[in-house]
């Protein structure tokens, strides 16, 4: 009789779970889920339940978005999951520096069949060719545009009876004119982590190659940054020390006349109530006549859809959304302060209001121009900002002179890159 | 009767409860104890042995999840660590900001201990508010010493002003600066803490024996030196073997306040740890890091623990 119950209850209980199982099978393939890890939830939004809903609304695909805690281990958290092949997330939202770490490990799926001639015509060419394009295959969407302008204390640039610098000798003219009392004519951020997104542009317009430290266009740019501070005095000590916080502070509060750094400071000054009457911005200085140097810098984050994933149809129908001209408008509305990437969705009205983005006619211009350059990137870059912010500290702290900073800094990138 | 519920097969058991029994109950509850224990030693398996020796093999392989490599390259990473000038000057950094930190705690935390050990109306107050500093987590602490050293908004160069009006210091841009910015908020944070464990240790001293020092004439010098370091120098002995450990993996204030800044002049070696492991994602690299610091920390232990043994208090 016990035998018997046993036997009856183990096949009740079988086809319990039998039944359990086809019905969570037919759920899994009528009912699709996305994830996506994500990170920038703007302040004082709770979720991204209302991209969720755009989303949803125009591909009928659900997304789950993962808002990660912390950008501190972001990108550690990203390259794990990329590499343990873990297939709980299908896209990530992540910036150039771990795109490019991870882009060298084949982890993304290529998207090339989403983008039509116009969106690529729509995103700047310079981004997609050189960030989001890797042997030949589309692997990002990128969104969200950052970029390096001039700023400059209108006040003190009247008062001082200057006009807006066009080329590099005037600027530095106009920051030697500008700095005096307790005002410096030029200041950033340039701290640990920070100092390479000037290094970069300045190398950039200088006609160097970041990689390359015996380039001389880069050695160049490392003396123009080491003059600044120590041969003409206009850039304060504490440049060393300030991080963008500091920088915007100061900015904002007259003690440094000009900057040339990230475009976010715009909407912090606007936010204030000091854009245009103290604070303006401008296209950034040609410091040559070499049409390939006149360009400043510009940044953006992508979205990636993972070869691991086991949803890639549904994942794709969402990246085919978010790279409409539709979303990019949407998206960058719903951060706040960004401005869309694609030239079409920059062209919605919200983002031609002067009175909240003031910058952006600049933007298109230069856009148009093809003035937009992405930073240069390796896979070991984390490891090779380290060490070359090293030798460059050094170097302007003047503990060594540039011919040392040159060879430390090239040895190391011998190093990483295993040249 | 057999009083274990064991069978004797038909035999009288009073032989085996006098001998085999004891035994057998014995083992019973050994083996109740170890089944009890069981989970508890699982879960310390598996969260501290297993990644210790984890990172012992780690620190013999190349691994990194940025360049996609695992491979076993013996005392490869250890060779290249002994060379690394990164390293060099996180070793050097550490070295410093231990012993000077450690000497400026004995210092001040005596004399702190002393201050508030002694009778007087708001005692009690300054015992809780001198905690205050401490109960800060460090990464709010360092990031208000970012800005208290900043040389325009900061308060320090403030307060020196009052003083000396033309002052200007950009602390946090020269390597001595900084170095001395980080030692002097670990200071401000921890020392009111090391005050407190070695208050402990001042209020066993017996009153007695300064009452018969006084009398015999004894100056406050005398009593310091004589009677009361003699008798709380093995608190000392553990609070600072505590506070040198701390030190040594101290990672949060760098990270705070400097990020290793500049150059790599305030790297600590649990800095440097952090940004192989989570930046370079140098996994192999950093276990080696690990590996130096867990022997440095092993033989500061041991030497703390020896001299501990060898005080006569």
């Amino acid at each position: 009789m016990k035998k018997l119950l046993l036997t009856l209850a183990v096949l009740v209980a079988a086809a319990g779970f039998a039944a359990a199982g086809a019905e969570g099978e037919a759920a899994q393939a009528e009912d699709v889920t996305v994830t996506m890890y994500k990170w920038g939830l703007p302040a004082g939004q709770e979720d991204w339940s209302e991209l969720e809903g755009l989303i949803a609304a125009a591909t009928g695909v659900d997304v789950d978005m993962i808002q990660a805690p912390s950008f501190t281990d972001y990108q550690t958290k990203v390259a794990t999951l990329l590499s343990s092949g873990d297939t709980s997330i299908d896209l990530f939202d992540i910036d150039e520096y771990i795109t490019y770490g991870n882009i060298l490990g084949g982890f993304f799926e290529p998207l090339n069949d989403l983008f039509s001639a116009d969106d690529l015509a729509a995103y700047p060419k310079t981004y997609m060719d050189e960030m989001a394009t890797y042997e030949g295959n589309i692997v990002g969407v990128p969104h969200g545009f950052s970029w390096f302008p001039m700023y400059l204390n209108k006040r003190q640039l009247d008062e001082a009876g200057l006009a807006l610098p066009t080329t590099g000798d005037d600027y530095l003219e106009a920051i030697q004119a500008l700095t005096k009392d307790d005002v410096f004519g030029f200041g950033d951020g340039w701290t640990k982590g920070y100092i390479t997104n000037f290094l970069q542009y300045i190398i950039y317009v200088h006609g160097g190659d970041y990689f390359d430290w015996e380039n001389a266009g880069t050695q160049e740019a490392i003396k123009l940054m080491h003059d600044l501070i120590n041969t003409y005095e206009v850039a304060p000590r504490a440049i060393l020390a300030d991080d963008y916080g500091a920088l915007a502070q100061k900015l904002l509060d007259g003690k440094l006349a000009s900057t040339i750094t990230w475009d976010w400071i715009v909407s912090v000054a606007v936010g204030q109530g000091k854009y245009g009457s103290e604070l303006i911005v401008a296209e950034t200085p040609k410091w040559s006549d070499d049409p390939d140097s006149d360009i400043t810098l510009m940044g953006a984050w992508l979205y990636v859809l993972t070869t691991a994933s086991e949803r890639k149809d549904a994942a794709k129908k969402v990246l085919g959304y978010l790279l409409s001209e539709e979303a990019g408008s949407a998206v960058a509305k719903m951060v706040g302060n960004a401005v869309p990437l694609r030239s079409d969705s920059l062209e919605d009205p919200v983002f031609n209001d002067p009175a909240k983005w003031p910058a952006v006619p600049i933007l298109k211009d230069m856009n148009a121009r093809d003035k937009l350059w992405p930073r240069p990137m390796a896979g070991r870059m984390s490891d090779i900002l380290d060490s070359t912010e090293n030798s460059l500290y050094e170097y302007l702290n003047q503990n060594i002179d540039r011919d040392e900073a040159v060879k430390r800094a090239n040895r190391e990138l011998d190093r990483l890159l295993r040249r | 009767m057999c009083v274990l519920p064991h069978r004797a097969g038909g035999r009288t058991c009073v032989q085996h409860l006098h001998t085999g029994g004891a035994t057998v109950l014995k083992r019973k509850k050994l083996l109740i104890a170890w089944l009890l224990i069981l989970p508890v030693l699982v879960i310390r398996l598996a969260t501290t042995a297993y990644p210790t020796l984890s990172i012992f093999w780690y620190s013999l392989r190349d691994y990194s999840f940025l360049l996609r490599i695992n491979e076993f390259i013996g005392l490869g990473n250890i060779a290249y660590l002994v060379t690394d000038p990164k390293i060099g000057n996180a070793f050097s950094f550490t070295f410093v900001f231990t012993v000077v930190s450690i000497g400026l705690m004995l210092l001040g935390g005596i004399a702190l201990a002393h201050l508030l050990n002694v009778q007087y109306g708001g005692r009690r107050f300054l015992r809780t508010t001198a905690l205050i500093p401490w109960a800060l987590p460090m990464i709010v602490a360092g990031i208000a010493a970012r800005w208290a050293f900043n040389d325009v908004y900061g308060i320090v160069n403030d307060l020196v002003r009052r003083f000396a009006t033309d002052f200007r210091y950009d602390w946090l841009v020269s390597p001595v600066g900084a170095q001395s910015a980080i030692i002097a908020v670990d200071f401000w944070k921890n020392v009111s803490f090391f005050a407190i464990l070695t208050l402990a240790g001042l209020q066993n001293v017996p009153s007695e024996l300064y009452e018969s020092a006084k009398i015999d004439g004894a100056g406050p010098t005398t009593l310091l030196v004589r009677i009361t370091l003699p008798h709380i120098k093995r608190t000392l002995i553990i609070v600072s073997l505590f506070f040198i450990i701390w030190r040594l993996s101290s990672f949060d204030i760098v990270y705070a306040m400097t990020r290793g800044g500049p150059g790599s002049s305030t790297s600590l070696l649990a800095f440097r740890m952090y940004e192989e492991a989570f930046k370079n994602l140098s996994i192999g690299y950093a276990s080696s890091i690990a590996v130096a610091l867990f022997v440095i920390m092993a033989v500061a232990g041991v030497v703390g623990i020896v001299y501990y043994r060898r005080v006569d208090y």
